[in-house]
This record gives C-alpha cells, sequence and structure tokens, in this order.
C-alpha cells in the first residue's frame, strides 16, 4: 500500500499545481478587478490605481502567480482583500461546518443507497421495485434548491418537527445540532443516494445473473445471504467508485444548500469572495476544494484495490 | 444391478482408484452393508421429467433410476437437454424454465412438488451440483474459505465457526489442494483451474450429499487436468459412495466414470443401459453415429491422402520469442520457437492452456509483435517486407463462432470485411464473391443477409472459415476451430477444411488440444510446451512412438472409448 501511496503521490501533486494555475488564470479572467470594487464606485483613477499597487496586483501576472504559491508553501495565506481578516481564519471558520454536512451527507448517501439499491435489484418485478425506480429518478430530476425548499415546508413549516436553518455546535448541544444538521444533509444527499442506489442495484443485478451465485445456490445457501453477501460485495468496487465521484457533487452541492438553510458554512465565503473579486480567498477555497477531490480519489482506489482482490496495490 | 462381487474389469482400474477403494470396501464387507447381497437402495428416480422453456419442450419425458453409490453418464450433443435435466433435479433452471411434468424423487421425496425453502434445505445437503466453468463460478471477490464456510453453514449442521474452519480444511485436503490450512485465505484467483474444478467439488461434497450431479464438470479443463478431474470424482465415489451423475457431450468422459449411460436426443433418451454395453454393441442408430463421428487416437492421419505438402517452405519461424509484462516481472509466452509449414501442409500444434499456442497464432497473423527472433513469408522476413504479403495471405479462424462474429452484421457483412480491409474489388465484384465464398464453405448464398443468431454453431464457425477465405489466403491458422463444436459437428467441419485444402492447396496451422483430431488432420504435428517446441514429426509417429515425455503424458491423457475401468457401486459412507 505505501508503495502505491508513493507512485501515486507525484501525479497527485502535479494535478494540484496545474489546478492552481488553472484557478489563478480563471479568476483573472473574470472581468472586474477587486481594486475596481474595493474603491467604490465614485473612486478616480488614481485611487484605484494606489490600491491596485497596495495590493500588488501592477506587478506582472506570473510574478503575482510565484507569489500565492509561495504563500501557499509556507503556509502563510496572508490577508483578505475585501472580506477582512486573515483568509487562514476565515477557511478555518466556515471549514468545521462544511465539513459537518458533508460527512452528514456523507453517510447519509451510503445510509439511503445501499437498501435503496439492494432493494431495487432484488424486488425487480415487485411493486417495492418500481416504487423505487420511481422515487431515485424523482430525486434525480428535481434540483437541490426544489428539494430543500420542500423538505423546510413539510418538516419545518407544516409538520413543525424540524428547525428551517440554522446551525448549532455538536459540542455544546448535540441533540440540537443534530436537528438542525438532518434537513441540510437530506437535501445534500439525496441526488448522491439516487445515482449511487442505481449502480449499486445494477451491480447486484450484474451479480445475481453470475455462475457463482448459482454455485451458492445449488449449496443451499438462502437467498437473502446471497444477495447480501455474495452479489452485494461484487457490486461495491464500482459503486465506490461512483460515491468517490460523488464526494465532488457533495462538497459542490454543500455551496447551495448551506445558502438555503442558513449554514454557517464556506459555502457563504465563496459566495462573497466571488462577488467582491477577493483573490486571495477564492483562489485558497477552489484549492482546498481540489485537494480533497484529489484526496478522495486516492482513497477510492484504495479502497477499490481492498475490495477487489484480483486488483493489487501498484 | 446386484454389487456382491466387483467386475473382473474393476480388477484392472488405475491405481489411485484401487488404492482409494480399498479401505473403503472393505469397511462395507465389515460392516455387512449393501455391496455384500442386498440390492442397493435406490436414491434417485426421475419420472417422466418433462421442462418447458416459454412453450418449447427441452427436456421430453426423461427416466431413470440411481442406486446408491451408483455412476450414471448423461450424454448427447447441444440442444439435447441433459444440461436442462440436470438443472432440473435441483430445480435450478433458468429464468422461463418449468418442470412441466413428471417427478424426481430423492429418497422418495419429490422434488418437483417440493416448495422453494424445503428444496433449499435439500440442495447441496443431500443432492449436490458442480457445474461446467470453474473459473467463473466461483465468487471472485470472497475468499476460499469464506465461500466453503457458507455452504458449510448454510445447513446449520456445524454451528462452531472453528468447526466449520477444520472441516473447510478438510475438504480442501480430500479434493487434492496441497497447503490446504494455508490457502483458506486466498481468493479464487490464485488457483489454477483444474484446482478451482477441486475447490468446486469440495463446496458440493462439503454437507455429504449422496448425489453428485456434475455438468460438464471437464470441459473448460486441459486434457491432463481433465484427468486428475475424473480420478477425483471415481476416488470420492468409491471412497464416499457418493452416487455420480455425470453429464457430458465426451462420450471418453463418461466411458471414464460412469457405469451406466444414457443418451440423450432433443430431450429425450434415445438409449440407455451400462456404459459397456452401450460402447460395445450400440443399438440405437443415433448411438452408433455419435459414436462414429467421436476422434479416436488410433485412427491414423488422413492428411497424406488429402494433399501433398510443397517441398519450399511457405512460412518459417526461427527462435521466435514473445514476453509479456514489464522488465521486472517479465512472462515469457514463446521461449525460442522454430516452425516450418509448407503449402498444402497441415501442421498440428498441441499444447496445453498457457503453452503459448494462441501467443504464436497471434504473433503469426501480426496481432503482437515479437521481442526476438524472425518469421519469414515466402522468404521474405517480417519487417522487410514479408509482412505485408502476410498480412493478407495468412488468415485466422477463431475458436468460439459464438463471440468472433459480430452480432449486429449479417453474413455478407461479415464475410465482405477482409475485402474492403486489403481494398479488394467494387461492391458488385464483392457481393458476387461473398455469394462464391458461403457456397465454397457449404453455406446457402442466400442466407448472406442473415445475422449470426440465426445460424447453428457450426453454421457460424463456416462463416468464420469463409471470412478467412476472403482475401484467397495462402495459409490458414486455425485457433481450436472445432473445441467448441458438437463431435457430429465437428467431423462437418473437419472435412470442410480437409476439401478447402485440397482445392486451394491451402497450408493450414491446426492448432488444439485435442490430439485425437490433430492427428486426423495434421501431416505432422508440433508439441508445444512451455513456450518451446519440444517435439515435432509425422502426426502418426508422434502418436504412436512419442519422443518426448511430455507428448506420451498429453497421450496417456486422453480419455478412451475402450469401457475398461468401469468402477463398480460402492456403499456410502462420510468422509
Amino acid at each position: 500500500m505505501r508503495t502505491f501511496l508513493l507512485k501515486r503521490l507525484p501525479s497527485a501533486l502535479l494535478v494540484l499545481l496545474l489546478a492552481s494555475f488553472l484557478v489563478f488564470l480563471i479568476l483573472r479572467l473574470i472581468p472586474g478587478d477587486p481594486a475596481t470594487s474595493l474603491a467604490g464606485p465614485d473612486a478616480g483613477p488614481a485611487a484605484v490605481s494606489a490600491i491596485r499597487a497596495q495590493l500588488g496586483l501592477d506587478r506582472p501576472l506570473f510574478g503575482q502567480y510565484l507569489h500565492w504559491l509561495g504563500q501557499l508553501l509556507t503556509g502563510d495565506l496572508g490577508p483578505s482583500y475585501a472580506i477582512g481578516g486573515q483568509v487562514a481564519d476565515l477557511i478555518t471558520d466556515g471549514l468545521g461546518a462544511t465539513a459537518q454536512l458533508t460527512a452528514a451527507a456523507l453517510l447519509l448517501v451510503v445510509l439511503i443507497a445501499l437498501p435503496l439499491g439492494v432493494l431495487g435489484a432484488t424486488a425487480r418485478r415487485r411493486p417495492v421495485g418500481a416504487a423505487v425506480r420511481a422515487f431515485t429518478t424523482a430525486v434525480l430530476a428535481v434540483p437541490p434548491f426544489v428539494t430543500g425548499v420542500l423538505l423546510v415546508l413539510l418538516f419545518a413549516v407544516t409538520l413543525g418537527l424540524l428547525p428551517a436553518g440554522g446551525h448549532e455546535s455538536l459540542l455544546d448541544a448535540p441533540d440540537l445540532a443534530l436537528q438542525y444538521l438532518l434537513l441540510p444533509a437530506v437535501c445534500l444527499a439525496l441526488p448522491s443516494a439516487a445515482v449511487l442506489a442505481r449502480y449499486l442495484t445494477d451491480g447486484i443485478e450484474r451479480a445475481l445473473a453470475e455462475d457463482y451465485v448459482r454455485t451458492a445456490t445449488a449449496v443451499g445457501v438462502s437467498r437473502r445471504r446471497i444477495v447480501w453477501r455474495h452479489a452485494l460485495p461484487n457490486a461495491l468496487p464500482s459503486a465506490v467508485t461512483v460515491l468517490g465521484l460523488q464526494i465532488g457533487h457533495l462538497v459542490a452541492g454543500a455551496v447551495l444548500v448551506e445558502r438555503i438553510f442558513a449554514w454557517p458554512g464556506l459555502g457563504q465565503l465563496v459566495e462573497q469572495g466571488v462577488l467582491r473579486r477577493d483573490y486571495p480567498v477564492v483562489q485558497d477555497l477552489l484549492l482546498l476544494i481540489v485537494a480533497v477531490y484529489v484526496t478522495v480519489q486516492l482513497l477510492t482506489d484504495l479502497v477499490y484495490a481492498w475490495l477487489d482482490p484480483r486488483i493489487r496495490w501498484e | 444391478m446386484t454389487a456382491s462381487t466387483p467386475p473382473p474389469s474393476a480388477t484392472t482400474a488405475t491405481a489411485a482408484t484401487t488404492a482409494a477403494a480399498t479401505p473403503a470396501a472393505a469397511a462395507a464387507a465389515a460392516a455387512g452393508h449393501p455391496g455384500a447381497g442386498a440390492p442397493p437402495r435406490t436414491v434417485l428416480k426421475v419420472t417422466d421429467l418433462t421442462v418447458g422453456f416459454d412453450g418449447t419442450t427441452a427436456v421430453d419425458g426423461v427416466g431413470f433410476e440411481l442406486a446408491a453409490g451408483d455412476t450414471l453418464g448423461l450424454v448427447g450433443e447441444s440442444g439435447s437437454g441433459k444440461s436442462t435435466t440436470a438443472l432440473a433435479l435441483l430445480r435450478m433452471l433458468p429464468a422461463g424454465g418449468r418442470i412441466t411434468g413428471g417427478s424426481v424423487e430423492l429418497d422418495g421425496q419429490d422434488l418437483a412438488a417440493l416448495p422453494e425453502p424445503a428444496l433449499r434445505a435439500l440442495r447441496g445437503r443431500r443432492i449436490a451440483m458442480v457445474f461446467q466453468d470453474p473459473m467463473s463460478s466461483l465468487n471472485p471477490v470472497l475468499t476460499v474459505g469464506r465461500q466453503l464456510d457458507e455452504a458449510l453453514r448454510a445447513h446449520g449442521a456445524h454451528p462452531d465457526r472453528r468447526e466449520r474452519a477444520a472441516r473447510a480444511v478438510e475438504l480442501l485436503d480430500l479434493v487434492g489442494i496441497p497447503d490446504a490450512a494455508g490457502r483458506l485465505r486466498d481468493h479464487p484467483h490464485r488457483f489454477s483451474g483444474g484446482q478451482r474444478q477441486r475447490i468446486m467439488i469440495a463446496l458440493a461434497l462439503a454437507n455429504d450429499a449422496e448425489v453428485l450431479v456434475a455438468d460438464e464438470p471437464t470441459t473448460a479443463l486441459d486434457p491432463t487436468v481433465q484427468r486428475q478431474i475424473l480420478d477425483l470424482l471415481t476416488r470420492i465415489n468409491r471412497r464416499t459412495g457418493t452416487a455420480l451423475v455425470v453429464i457430458s457431450h465426451d462420450l471418453g468422459v463418461i466411458a471414464r466414470t460412469c457405469r451406466r449411460l444414457l443418451v440423450m436426443r432433443h430431450g429425450k433418451v434415445v438409449e440407455s443401459g451400462t456404459t459397456a454395453e452401450l460402447l460395445g454393441a450400440p443399438q440405437h442408430p443415433y448411438t452408433r453415429q455419435l459414436l462414429a463421428a467421436v476422434p479416436r487416437l488410433e485412427t491414423p492421419s488422413g492428411a497424406a491422402a488429402n494433399s501433398v505438402p510443397g517441398p519450399e517452405p511457405l512460412l518459417t519461424v526461427t527462435g521466435l520469442r514473445k514476453t509479456y509484462g514489464s522488465r521486472r516481472r517479465a512472462v515469457t509466452a514463446l521461449d525460442g520457437v522454430d516452425l516450418e509449414l509448407h503449402p498444402g501442409e497441415t501442421l498440428g500444434l498441441v499444447g496445453e492452456s498457457g503453452s503459448g499456442k494462441s501467443t504464436l497464432a497471434r504473433a503469426l497473423v501480426q496481432v503482437h509483435a515479437p521481442s526476438g527472433g524472425a518469421i519469414r513469408f515466402r522468404g521474405e522476413e517480417f519487417g522487410r517486407g514479408g509482412e505485408r504479403t502476410a498480412r493478407r495471405e495468412v488468415q485466422l479462424v477463431f475458436q468460439d463462432p459464438y463471440s468472433s462474429l459480430n452480432p449486429r452484421m449479417t453474413a455478407g457483412q461479415i464475410v465482405a470485411e477482409p475485402l474492403i480491409a486489403h481494398g479488394l474489388g467494387d461492391r458488385a465484384a464483392r457481393a458476387k464473391r461473398v455469394a462464391e465464398l458461403l457456397e465454397q464453405v457449404g453455406l446457402d448464398p442466400a442466407s448472406a443477409d442473415r445475422h449470426p443468431r440465426a445460424f447453428s454453431g457450426g453454421q457460424r464457425q463456416r462463416i468464420g472459415i469463409a471470412r478467412a477465405l476472403a482475401p484467397e489466403p495462402s495459409v490458414l491458422i486455425c485457433d481450436e476451430p472445432v473445441s467448441a463444436l458438437d463431435v457430429s459437428v465437428q467431423a462437418q467441419v473437419l472435412d470442410l477444411l480437409a476439401r478447402l485444402q485440397r482445392d486451394l492447396g491451402l497450408a493450414i496451422l491446426f492448432i488444439a488440444h485435442d490430439l485425437a483430431v490433430v492427428r486426423q488432420v495434421s501431416h505432422r504435428i508440433a508439441v508445444l510446451h512451455g513456450g518451446r517446441i519440444v517435439e515435432t514429426g509425422p502426426a502418426d509417429r508422434v502418436v504412436t512412438a512419442p519422443e518426448h515425455p511430455y507428448t506420451a503424458e498429453l497421450l496417456a491423457a486422453v480419455p478412451r472409448l475402450d469401457p475398461a475401468p468401469v468402477p463398480a457401486l460402492t456403499s456410502r459412507s462420510t468422509v
């Protein structure tokens, strides 16, 4: 496993470097400039160029890029342009809440997809199977901002069971924190769970048609055990790959869901950063997302090889 | 049908079976089991079994009785209903199949009428099954230990996990897996094909079933491995008294393992009796026809009468090497192969899986570049001009007539494809040539617009041959061209190849594992072993007086039709 990681590390770092370059470039390509937005609509060209000089924006682009890379390597991310405060502090403030939300959503994805996926395969010809298929299609077709509003309407407004939005620290009041967490996490998890369930159903159905299932039947293994212990393990490796890809969707989706449920995570920081052209904040956040993605892919490959003994860590 | 004394032939059985039989037979005699007088109990009684598939009848009124410890063979060609019969015994028919009549009585209990949960309790415990393809019949992501554990716990006989593990080791040991305890944690891909089939047998034996149904248990295996597996089945039958039902298309396999024989055709039993009777004096015309079609090792080569090879070699291979994989863990598939193929000659190439047969074929048709050595065609070396003429003149016929034809293309399109690829003729000329080729291989030219699924296996192989003939080759590389076909169809395809050689002066490299077939069609035989040619010589000489010990070993493994080692009835004891 160590050799596998050592082998993959250089390419992972290369991806990060490439991503940093693209992130840097894309931000500069967005029309508008932090100095203009900082100086305000009434400021003259002299004031704007003074601010540009102060922020270092008058230097050549490549120099700016190298400066940013240097900051990343030393770990000193520097001050934000427009939002105020150190970038590192801004990110750490929101990181916990966002991590909580995505982790909860990830857990829910697995908890929802596993039974639905198995049910979809085993109850294919029964009404339950049709219901599962209808549900996954519906969830996939409706975007999270609609699901979010519907969830709030049902559970917060009509039933009054859960809060419509907000956040509570998990350490101070765990029960309250979970109540706040549930709706946004479900809202975030549903589309990914639907995708994963579809893949699981497909994988289990294919495994159930394999010769080794016939073997298990012939030795007298029960149907339930065949599904869970013989077919499911064969469907898992490809499902894990899909799950790895879905984690990207979860992180991206969190931005939107945080907005609906007033969740104090990184989503709002991204939004503000983009609107006010706060280059350092947005650059660092986007690169963080890329880093998470690269790590997840690496882990996915490790888990895949662990689930499928025919693959070796090489 | 008494088994008081073993028939005389049993005394001449192979050393392995005799050794294994002795203790059990002695124990049985001492315990006064059947075998010492009383007629043996019937364990399985199939009466008028009928199986339907969406309206068509696949098995039509099959009936037989199986005594405890007896061995019964079911033989027939594809579509005869033999495998469907086997699956119907455990009521494990694929979707769409249903037992529409008759009964399968296991000790008086009708399996055909039993509810599913009760049936599940019997599967593996009273009646077990071994399937054809050991590569796909074991779960790739579960360890062998886990799979044995699953079989053992399925019937709750061993509640303790450690006890089950011990029993699993015992079972692997019984079927001859070396270092059984150490291998429980290995996954199936770490075992060879033969070992996997042994593990399948261990799974089937896990709960001491009285009846073991083996559906084509050795079809996917090499002859020497096939022999070992058949010996194992016989040994288990002798030692534990488990009654065997062996389903096979290969009469040699049945002759080796079964005391009684059932010949099936179109879902019906056409003839039954003891194996010795049926092979010695077949009554039904179909049985006679089936026996006549089986290629026999004793039949001398018919190649010389068919065509006379030219003096100058057409294709010359010298010191051919091929390695796969990275530098650090290279696998050598071909290790200095020398061959010559003359015009109008058939060179038989035999060897087991992994010997490099298919690698050689691929190198000759330039799918793989060799790692070393040289191939010359008409005196010109590959890489120096020879490869260009060879690309058109050396053509390949594939093994599997099912997967080697694109199901979305018509027969005509398939045959025309090489013509298009080599830029031969315009549309009208191609259509004319396709009709000509189909006629040449014995197919109706009017069938050119039909898709492969509309053809039988033998007809599909004819399409494959027509495709290979399209660019007017001088060399045909046939990679196991008849091993996927029934014996009667096999004979027709072999006749076709002989006729084509006679008419067109083709040189044929005939790659196969069946030595009887190879002797029949070849002028010379080359034996490939571990990437090297260990022996080359005239076909008849190689078979009758092999020079290399490996050739002798291959010859010894060929199942014969003489029903010499007919196993005697044995009484039952648990393993």
